[in-house]
């Protein structure tokens, strides 16, 4: 009898504490590749000489308004060489459609609502660009830093505070190293027209456009959403969610 | 008047200004930036504080991890020092640069009238503003202001 109270009280507390911590499967993400130039195993997607005019995503259903609120995320990003330069992958983002992230000529999606990151390779410089579009603006809004000299690896933390201005204000946290003991740089965004909840979760889209011959390799890996640690859970307020860690 | 009143009248003057000057603020009790006239007013200069405030953050943010990874302080300092010290001022911060950035009109071009023709070829252009992505940059570095990360 006791061996089976242990039995349940490891299956029912232990496992959704592991769960919590743990990084994304991959593996169970959907994968739009015209291109061929994915390649998806469980904690990386990796990506080869992706063309401009490819729309190639990989994304997740999370459920309606499954990203409500304050979040923290992880992940990391390669930012390898663009053809032309200006150009890479969007290795995080979040939206309510499944169509990717179709690039309109001055700004991404401004007709939907988005967050995401872009990290391109602009002739030899890395960079992250953290981006709100809009669709009550049609606008995109965005803040960049340079984060190092590509090909250069860049682990991200990710993180909504709705408590941090009218709407909230989105934050990204380039670090140099797995730990993010040393950081590199933060961009942030004050958000627009409205506190808004997302569905799905792209750790891998092209910034697709109808033409163009530039293209890139990068690869996107370890994308946690709910990683431990001692601000995952901080709200500006001075408050914090759920148990101190 | 009556004499009481002629000796208190210009006693009562003497110390009203005697606890004037006793009181007027010394050189040591203004705060930097109030004696050099440098606390920010403008949007532009706010931008500036809080880019150089955000990247002294940010410096002492990695004095602090390269300490943890040495085994001088604890995970336990580490996480105090992110959760009550870092993270709410750098959520300030990157609240203010964006809100102050997005204030600031973006530099028009002294040429922009300028017209070409085959008649004054060698017209000469006047230097391009900086862009507000290279003051961000150059306003890392700024020493303009005395910044104290612990009042903010």
């Amino acid at each position: 009898m006791k061996k089976l109270v242990a039995l349940l009280l490891i299956t029912w507390l232990l496992v959704p504490l592991i769960a919590l911590g743990a990084v994304e499967n991959f593996s169970d993400y959907t994968e739009v590749d015209p291109g061929s130039d994915l390649t998806v195993i469980s904690t990386k997607i990796d990506a080869v000489s992706v063309l401009a005019t490819s729309n190639d995503y990989v994304y997740k259903d999370m459920g309606a308004a499954y990203f409500n609120g304050d979040f923290t995320h992880h992940v990391e990003v390669y930012i390898g060489a663009s053809r032309d330069g200006g150009y890479g992958e969007n290795p995080w983002g979040l939206k309510n459609d499944t169509n990717g992230f179709p690039y309109t000529g001055t700004a991404v999606s401004v007709n939907v609502d988005t967050l995401h990151v872009f990290a391109p390779d602009e002739g030899g410089d890395a960079r992250v660009f953290l981006c709100e579009s809009d669709a009550s603006t049609a606008l995109s809004y965005c803040d960049w830093d340079s984060v190092g000299t590509t090909p250069e690896l860049v682990y991200l933390k990710i993180v909504r505070d709705e408590s941090v201005g009218t709407f909230g204000t989105i934050y990204s946290y380039a670090y140099s190293d797995a730990a993010r003991t040393t950081l590199t740089a933060t961009q942030s965004v004050a958000l627009h027209t409205s506190k808004k909840d997302f569905r799905y979760v792209y750790p891998f889209a092209n910034r697709y456009e109808s033409s163009g011959t530039n293209y890139f390799s990068s690869y996107t890996g370890e994308l946690d959403l709910a990683p431990a640690g001692p601000t995952a859970s901080y709200r500006g307020d001075g408050g914090y969610q759920g148990e101190e860690e | 008047m009556k004499p009481k009143l002629l000796i208190a009248l210009p006693v009562a003057i003497l110390a009203l200004l005697a606890g004037v000057w006793f009181l007027r603020p010394t050189e040591q009790s203004i705060p930097k930036t109030q004696i050099s006239g440098l606390t920010p007013t403008t949007d532009l200069e706010k931008f500036e504080y809080s880019v150089r405030a955000e990247e002294l953050l940010r410096l002492q943010h990695n004095e602090m991890g390269a300490k943890f990874r040495a085994g001088e302080i604890t995970q336990e300092e580490w996480n105090t020092y992110l959760e009550k010290d870092f993270t709410p001022k750098s959520r300030k911060l990157g609240h203010d640069k964006y809100i102050f950035k997005s204030l600031i009109p973006i530099p028009e071009s002294p040429n922009k009238d300028v017209v070409y023709s085959s008649s004054s070829p060698d017209v000469s252009l006047k230097p391009e503003p900086k862009s507000i992505e290279e003051m961000e940059q150059e306003f890392k570095t700024s020493t303009k202001f005395q910044i104290d990360l612990t009042k903010i």
